[in-house]
């Protein structure tokens, strides 16, 4: 052990900052990627209608079109919700991370810092 | 590397992080956002609900849902000022209720021009999907994790 890992544990405070990180995400990352699954397969079932329908003569090439372009927008607007709810899983991580950090950081200059 | 160096160096790490917290792209939760959002799920579904009997019939004609399109555009914009309202440029909601108002307008060009039966489903899904994920984002907000997000 080196003079500056005795005194300040940086693996430790490494460590303790993975794991919060770990902690706060631990149920969020799967409940997220169920989402984007579920979301994206019920999308895919729609673009399989529209051909369908093309298919089937029951719509022209204008209203596929159309259709497609509201599909569009529809997979922008879910993944930039997918996102917005992946960010705020990541500033809960970020904040256990700070937690931690914070309280070891606090001890060491033997002030509030964060 | 002294005590005080380390203390130094994970503080300037440390402060050089926290911009990146404090300064999310994501706005607070609105609950006047919440609100509109529910009030739009409901009068969509109603709408597809309507188009789904009378699409064939003249009730089912874009002249017969002309105040809906103008309502659902003002609802809409009333959001979009909103969202924007709290500054915060590429927010993912703020970006996504852009889409929706971009699809109304779609909807619409299709309307005037009719539909047929068989399309209807498939508008229904889109703008369900639309309006239930901006709304699960919404509720994310104002919830500490997104574990509770139903599936």
């Amino acid at each position: 052990m080196t003079a500056a890992s005795s005194a300040f544990d940086v693996q430790a405070l490494g460590s303790e900052m993975i794991a919060a990180a770990r902690t706060a995400l631990a149920d969020r990352a799967p409940a997220l990627e169920a989402l984007a699954e579920m979301e994206l397969r019920r999308l895919a079932g729609v673009l399989a209608e529209i051909g369908g329908l093309l298919a089937k003569g029951r719509i022209e090439k204008k209203r596929a079109r159309g259709l497609i372009e509201i599909h569009r927008f529809t997979t922008r607007s879910v993944l930039l919700s997918l996102e917005g709810i992946g960010l705020l899983a990541a500033d809960q991580a970020m904040k256990a991370v700070m937690r931690v950090a914070g309280a070891v950081l606090n001890r060491v200059v033997g002030f509030k810092v964060l | 590397m002294s005590r005080r160096a380390n203390a130094a160096t994970l503080v300037v790490a440390l402060l050089l992080a926290l911009p990146a917290g404090c300064m999310s792209r994501i706005a607070p939760h609105d609950p006047t956002i919440a609100a509109g959002l529910a009030d739009l799920q409901t009068s969509h579904a109603r709408f597809f609900d309507g188009l789904q009997l009378s699409t064939g019939t003249p009730e089912g004609a874009w002249e017969c849902h002309r105040h809906w399109y103008e309502e659902t555009r003002a609802a809409i914009a009333v959001l979009q000022v909103r969202a924007a309202s709290h500054g915060r440029k590429d927010d993912p909601t703020a970006k996504a209720i852009d889409l929706l108002a971009k699809s109304v307008d779609e909807l619409e060009q299709a309307h005037a021009e009719g539909f047929s039966a068989g399309e209807i489903p498939v508008l229904r899904t889109l703008f369900d999907s639309q309006l239930r994920m901006l709304i699960q984002l919404e509720d994310a907000k104002k919830r500490p994790g997104i574990a509770e997000v139903s599936l």
